[in-house]
């Protein structure tokens, strides 16, 4: 079958490893990647009870990548895990670049399913049309980087692609990450800590069979036409240039950074200044480079940091690698007050290195400052908690030092209060302090937290209310409010209003309809930031055009763009088995009650428009509103049938 | 008519994605295959940057030299040193010959030859455009890609490797 | 009037120039951005305006205080106005 590869199937209770090729009524329904990967999600829990510990032997670890990846669109190569999430006890996935996922399609395999458990360490090493469970007894306890360099030396490739977790997947820390080499992170819903639960320390790939290809003419004009596309889109040249890193700028200009916790959405100018991209590509960057196959936007750097460019960078003189992203910035650099590249950059790689969600840990550092801002906790907590009295006053490096360290080793008090995300280390202190701190916590459905400010940007406030894996934004990622894109507003809805800033006009369809529309991308394998975020320019009909010529199957847009929203409506029907309904799509007490107190969106909070938004938001999902359920009609409409009938079964659909 | 044109490469724009070596493979042999690709890109392991790896189409091929084929033989329109693959026994000296490592064999055993594409190179086409100042080491202009293939005078980085 | 404009990223490179303080003659965006590109050349103007439509091109956002200011916008003298490409992600 052209564009396709196998479902490699390798049981690590059993040792038992075989291959099947993807239902061609499944591909029709799914098309890949996301979908396929949720699809074998499906199956897998209507043979084991969904409400399974995710930790346990009988959670599911998935990896796939999309027919697109590891081909030449020009987009990228972006693989998922997926599973039960044992963050938030819900759907789980966790998206990479790296080279894992398109050395996998190369040896053959589109999705990978691992179940059960091994006895003790293992890795798993596919070639070609060997696969092989191995003894990684020796890599165990180690971090990501002498881990994968010790699997290399191994199997005697030092280009070999590895995904790998580090101390944090072994201990079982609930958001544990999986770092894709050379040094991209599937971060979020705890991908490495289902990882650590099987005793599985990586899977190493290489492959040399390749993708086969219908229409190799059509394809390179569908790929010419995606070059003139990206070339006539002015913002282009500024994502080549400075990635996620240009963020920075942008949300200062608007108003949706968040800084000390949230505190605040405007970070003081003096600071902002040193954490431009302009700044990190004048001292610190070497290169541009692209961190998945296939990606000509190439919006990654590389970097190095000398000694003297900044006020801490002595202290991390000679660190050289992978830049941050915007993410990383907003956690450390603004949420925890630390100002400064090298700083950041240096946390960027400790939490890759251990295996943990920065996303989690930066946001756990900034919550324990308020805390001790507040006079909650002191030198004495700390010292408690991790035998050295460590001050978390805003912009101390010692502290988020000492935290990524003790959860990713589980070695004191600190690491366990943290090990299952911040909703429970709240709780965990509360217990221990008998003072409510809930309240400081910044978080959305399921208890993900998240650094950006978006009270004053309602899409975006709802789509981290109710992202099927958790509080996020790559779920529903759009930029029609806070880019103020009147045009995708009058594309989609015929109205510029959702495009239109700082109000909840058609927000909540806005929200509904990117999720869709993510997913359509997703399920594609190639990276959703350009394509997302301008959808005008890179068209669903355009990436339908290359996968028809890919892999000789006729789709159009609309039929993409349906199976997206039939692979969302999977995850959500996932999350409705676990019982969840419309009172956990929510967001916490600072976002909904607390008013914006400076910049332009002051005075925002988002409980004087949620509801009406979340009943929009259903509404245009074809969703039960009362119940957040979906409903018979929209599942049958959808040709879901089986799944509809699973959901009838444990009351979890409506009429 | 002016000289011949050759590739000119500058790594310090090479962004590692391996456009090159997917559109090459694609052309060749109708697959996605890097292991097909005739042109390869790699990474420094020290500094993480990354390296693509092409034929110069030497003024003296080695490669040519250590044929005991006659395989090997340069066309005259494009200037391309190109592989008679009827020729070619698969004996490999060539492979050892180049000091650049530029001729690969792929997983079957076959010799993978840069053939300039007739005058055209695909990777070129595709290699991506950088924006302005991409890489601090160079402060290259907008537009600027690590692959090029321009007539001699134009060659600016690999301008040692051409005169071969 | 007088009107101080700055640029981000990419709008930057196409103007050459960080910002600056412009004596306007006329009293709206479309016009400041008119007499911006007599200053700063036809590839300024290309860069910001959609040739077939008339209006910004995909993503291009000329700010002030946070808000979006389209091409038919009343200027106020002394107004800050920032020109930046809408981007996200993490």
């Amino acid at each position: 079958m052209y564009g396709y590869g196998e479902i490699l199937r390798i049981d690590l209770s059993s040792g038992d490893i075989s291959t099947e090729p993807i239902p061609s009524q499944v591909i029709r329904k799914y098309v890949g990647g996301e979908g396929i990967n949720d699809w074998l999600l499906w199956q897998h829990f209507t043979k084991v009870d969904p409400k399974i510990d995710p930790k346990g032997p009988d959670n599911v670890l998935i990896a796939g990548l999309g027919p697109l990846g590891g081909t030449a669109t020009g987009l990228g190569s972006k693989m998922k895990f997926t599973f039960k999430g044992p963050a938030w006890n819900m759907f789980g996935d966790s998206v990479a670049g790296g080279t894992f996922g398109t050395a996998m399609r190369y040896a053959g395999y589109d999705h990978i399913v691992v179940t059960g458990r091994a006895d003790k360490p293992v890795y798993i090493w596919i070639d070609d049309d060997k696969v092989e469970i191995r003894d990684a007894s020796a890599h165990w306890g180690k971090g990501v980087k002498e881990a994968v360099k010790g699997i290399r030396d191994e199997l005697g490739d030092t280009d070999m692609s590895v995904a790998c977790i580090g101390q944090a997947g072994e201990n079982l820390v609930s958001y544990a990450s999986v770092t894709v080499t050379e040094e991209r992170s599937a971060g979020r819903t705890g991908a490495g800590c289902v990882f650590g639960s099987k005793n599985l320390k990586a899977i190493a790939a290489r492959g040399s069979k390749g993708i086969s290809v219908s229409d190799p003419k059509g394809y390179l004009e569908a790929t010419d036409e995606i070059y003139h596309r990206l070339k006539s889109d002015p913002t282009h040249w500024g994502f080549r240039k400075n990635g996620t890193l240009g963020v920075v700028g942008f949300y200062d200009r608007i108003g949706g950074n968040a800084y000390r916790n949230n505190q605040f959405s405007m970070v003081p100018p003096e600071k902002i200044k040193v954490m431009l991209a302009r700044w990190f590509a004048d001292n610190m960057k070497t290169h541009d480079f692209a961190c998945s196959t296939g990606c000509t936007m190439g919006c990654c750097q590389i970097c190095e940091v000398k000694g003297h460019e900044s006020p801490l960078a002595e202290r991390y003189k000679g660190l050289t690698g992978e830049g941050p992203e915007y993410f990383t910035v907003a956690t450390f650099g603004m949420g925890c007050d630390i100002p400064d590249y090298a700083a950041i950059t240096h946390f960027h790689h400790a939490c890759n290195d251990y295996g943990m969600d920065l996303g989690e840990i930066g946001g756990a550092v900034p919550f324990l400052m308020e805390l001790w801002e507040r006079g909650i906790i002191d030198e004495e907590d700390t010292k408690r908690w991790c035998g050295e009295p460590i001050r978390f006053e805003w912009g101390n490096v010692e502290a988020v030092e000492k935290t990524i360290q003790s959860v990713g080793l589980q070695n004191d008090r600190l690491g366990e209060i943290l090990k299952d995300g911040l909703v429970k280390a709240a709780q965990n202190i509360m217990e221990e302090k008998d003072v409510p701190v809930q309240q400081y916590v910044i978080h959305g459905k399921g208890g993900a937290t998240f650094h950006e400010e978006i009270r004053s940007f309602p899409i975006w406030a709802l789509n981290f209310a109710v992202a099927s894996r958790g509080c996020d934004h790559l779920k529903g990622l759009n930029m029609m409010d806070k880019g103020f894109r009147k045009d995708i507003s009058k594309a989609w809805f015929g109205s510029e209003k959702a495009g239109e800033g700082y109000t909840p006009d058609l927000k909540g369809k806005a929200a509904a309809r990117s999720e869709n529309h993510t997913t359509a991308i997703n399920i594609t394998g190639v990276c959703v930031f350009r394509t997302a975020l301008n959808p005008l320019n890179i068209d669903l009909d355009l990436m339908a055009r290359a996968y028809t010529a890919l892999t000789g199957i006729e789709l159009n847009g609309e039929e993409l763009y349906l199976a997206g929203e039939r692979t969302y409506n999977l995850e959500k029907a996932f999350n409705s088995r676990l019982g969840l309904r419309r009172e956990d799509d929510t967001l916490c007490d600072r976002w909904m009650k607390e008013p914006i107190k400076e910049g332009p969106g002051k005075g925002m909070k988002a409980e004087d428009w949620f509801d009406d938004l979340l009943d929009e938001y259903y509404e245009y999902h074809g969703w039960d509103k009362k119940t957040s359920l979906q409903t018979r009609k929209k599942l049958e409409a959808l040709d879901m049938v089986d799944v509809l009938e699973v959901l009838e079964n444990e009351g979890a659909a409506t009429e | 008519m002016g000289a011949k044109k050759i590739f000119s490469v500058d790594s310090r724009l090479c962004v590692g994605c391996k456009q090159c070596e997917l559109v090459c493979s694609l052309t060749k042999t109708g697959t996605f295959n890097p292991h097909k690709a005739r042109i390869r890109v790699t990474r420094n392991q020290v500094k993480g940057n990354y390296v693509p790896g092409i034929c110069y189409h030497c003024k003296q091929p080695k490669c040519q030299q250590a044929c005991p084929e006659d395989a090997l033989k340069r066309d005259i329109e494009t200037g391309a040193v190109v592989l008679n693959e009827s020729l070619c026994s698969g004996c490999r000296a060539c492979v050892v010959a180049c000091p650049f490592g530029a001729v690969q064999v792929d997983p079957d055993g076959n010799i993978l030859k840069c053939d300039l594409c007739g005058g055209d190179p695909t990777c070129v086409k595709y290699c991506s455009e950088r924006p302005e100042n991409s890489s601090p080491l160079m402060a290259n202009p907008e537009g600027a890609k690590a692959l090029q293939y321009v007539e001699p005078h134009q060659v600016t980085y690999t301008r040692r490797y051409a005169q071969l | 009037m007088v009107i101080k404009v700055r640029f981000e990223g990419p709008i930057k490179d196409a103007a050459r120039s960080e910002g600056e303080d412009i004596k306007l003659e006329g009293t709206n965006v479309g016009q400041l951005i008119g007499a911006l590109a007599d200053r700063y050349g036809p590839r300024f103007k290309e860069f910001l305006i959609d040739e077939e439509t008339g209006g910004y091109k995909e993503g291009i956002l000329i700010l002030s205080g946070g808000r979006r200011m389209d091409l038919d916008t009343e200027l106020e003298e002394g107004q800050e106005l920032v020109f930046i490409p809408a981007i996200a992600g993490g």
